[in-house]
């Protein structure tokens, strides 16, 4: 069967409902969703705005791999990532990770191991905007070149 | 000839997004970061990671003419 896996970055808004539907496949009983959106309060720091910066292809074929080492450690059918990028307004959503199963369980450990992972690899920067000043966000986790 | 790109952190400190190189042979992303970072110390407190092609690649990874260079800062998408 064809894979639905998509991997893909955004300037406009993300349609959840639609991400999630695309990533369905008949064998499936369960797709976890993440919805990902912008914090108002971080530590007690308000954020006006946020802006989102990315090593576009680079972002790209790290999300690609990122689902083929799904595949391989979770008993998942199809994924889909889109993340997205430029200045987003609080609440608005940032990244959607839809994972879709033939069981629950699978789905849930694979979307929680798909965020650490994009959060730690993939190369998108987050850039955020306060009352009194910006400030670029650095990750804290190391990553190993394969 | 080799290209370097900046994102986000490290692009606003170098005031840049890309130059070109000429590096001598064997050169690797370490000697450039050293450079680097001698013009721009603001740059010395951040932890750097390097990517050669998009892959992410160890700082002593020897350089070849039209590689494509990255520098940048630890990552926080999401």
């Amino acid at each position: 069967m064809p894979s639905k896996d998509f991997f893909e970055l955004a300037t406009s808004p993300i349609d959840i409902t639609s991400v999630a539907r695309r990533v369905v496949p008949p064998e499936c009983g369960a797709t976890v969703t993440l919805d990902g959106y912008v914090r108002q309060f971080t530590r007690g720091r308000e954020t006006l705005h946020l802006f989102y910066e990315a090593y576009e292809p680079m972002a790209l074929r790290e999300m690609q791999k990122l689902i083929g080492q799904a595949h391989k450690d979770f008993d998942i059918s199809n994924i889909g990532i889109v993340h997205r990028l430029g200045r987003l307004e609080v609440g608005e959503t940032s990244v959607v990770i839809s994972v879709a199963a033939p069981h629950r369980k699978a789905a849930f450990a694979a979307c929680e191991w798909l965020i650490r992972e994009l959060k730690r690899t993939v190369p998108i920067w987050k850039k955020e905007i306060y009352a009194d000043g910006e400030e670029w966000i650095e990750g804290e986790k190391d990553v190993t070149p394969i | 000839m080799i290209k370097a790109l900046f994102f986000g952190l490290t692009a606003d400190l170098i005031g840049s997004r890309s130059t070109d190189l000429d590096l001598k042979d064997h050169a690797t992303p370490a000697n450039v970061l050293e450079h680097l970072v001698a013009a721009y110390p603001e740059l010395a407190p951040h932890r750097i990671l390097i990517a050669v092609n998009e892959e992410y690649v160890y700082a002593d990874t020897v350089l070849h003419d039209g590689d494509e260079l990255a520098f940048f800062s630890a990552v926080s998408g999401g």
